[in-house]
């Protein structure tokens, strides 16, 4: 039976640093699918996710246990992918393209029709990451955790250490933000 | 459609779209490399942050207690009429709890 998170971080805490391993393994996967959503290649995915792990790994003598280890090693996942963003901020690559023909397939296909299809979700994805690109650092990180994966605003207060109403302000003003980049964009000539 | 409902439509369907988990071989030694490797965290790192705003929020308590005392030697001078100068009424402000300060006297005369 696997050891517990627990049973492994109080090992850890006596000097068996080599168990540190055993938690790499469990949560790398979630950490790189987390990373996947902020990162602009995959190098930089592997360079997220071992600053996350590192600062784990240096803060476990901070997590007391009255939260799941899961929570906590998700908080600071959080809290180092908004530091990659704020970083791309300060290191913005090229400016916006062209709408490629999927994307502009997808907006034919898709802007007119009440219904949600579930085909081409490939464009759909695309169209989001370059909006998401131009965001501001809080506005992307408050759409992928509120809009991509769905999470809570409590659980993004929780996430982000912003309070409940600032979550609030902020989703209202990314979306605005998102608005008006997909306005740049093109998109509207499909509506 | 509006440009609000195309947002949410598109955000829908990106959602839909999974995200891959996949771990590159061998990660798991590359963190371990790493921890054995990075230097040892600065145990007053987290005290840092913390004080630098205490310091910050101190000082403006300091200003602003300065500022309100200051108001108040001023309001209660031009009420008594004894025509203080500003200067002096700062100097008293700021500096008047101090242990062993001495305003200065107005009719000394200036070296």
């Amino acid at each position: 039976m696997d050891a517990s998170d627990t049973e492994i971080i109080t090992a850890i805490r006596g000097g068996d640093v080599g168990r540190f391993e055993e938690l790499v393994r469990r949560y790398q996967p979630r950490l790189f699918a987390t990373a996947r959503r902020y990162a602009r290649r995959e190098s930089e995915v592997e360079d997220i996710v071992q600053a996350i792990l590192v600062r784990v790994f240096q803060n476990l003598d901070s997590w007391r246990g009255d939260a799941p280890f899961e929570h906590w090693i998700m908080r600071i996942a959080v809290r180092v992918c908004y530091d990659a963003l704020r970083a791309h901020q300060r290191n913005r690559e090229q400016p916006m393209a062209e709408l490629s023909e999927e994307e502009s397939s997808w907006l034919e296909n898709h802007a007119s029709s009440p219904e949600d299809r579930t085909d081409d979700t490939n464009a759909a994805r695309s169209l989001v990451a370059r909006a998401f690109e131009e965001l501001a650092p809080a506005s992307r990180l408050i759409l992928t955790l509120l809009e991509l994966e769905d999470r809570s605003v409590r659980e993004i207060s929780d996430l982000t250490g912003w309070s409940i109403p600032l979550v609030k302000v902020r989703a209202f003003r990314a979306r605005a933000e998102m608005r008006r980049i997909l306005t740049r964009m093109g998109v509207e000539k499909y509506l | 459609m509006n440009l609000e409902d195309l947002r949410q439509k598109l955000v829908r369907s990106a959602r839909r779209h999974p995200v891959s988990d996949a771990v590159p071989y061998a990660f798991e030694q590359r963190i371990m490399h790493a921890i054995r490797d990075a230097p040892a965290q600065d145990p007053f790192l987290p005290w840092v942050a913390g004080l630098w705003r205490a310091a910050l929020c101190a000082l403006a308590v300091a200003l602003l207690s300065g500022g309100f005392h200051w108001r108040e030697l001023v309001n209660a001078s031009a009420s008594a009429g004894d025509g203080v100068p500003d200067a002096e009424l700062l100097e008293v402000a700021v500096l008047g709890d101090l242990p062993g300060f001495e305003p200065a006297d107005p009719d000394a005369p200036t070296p």
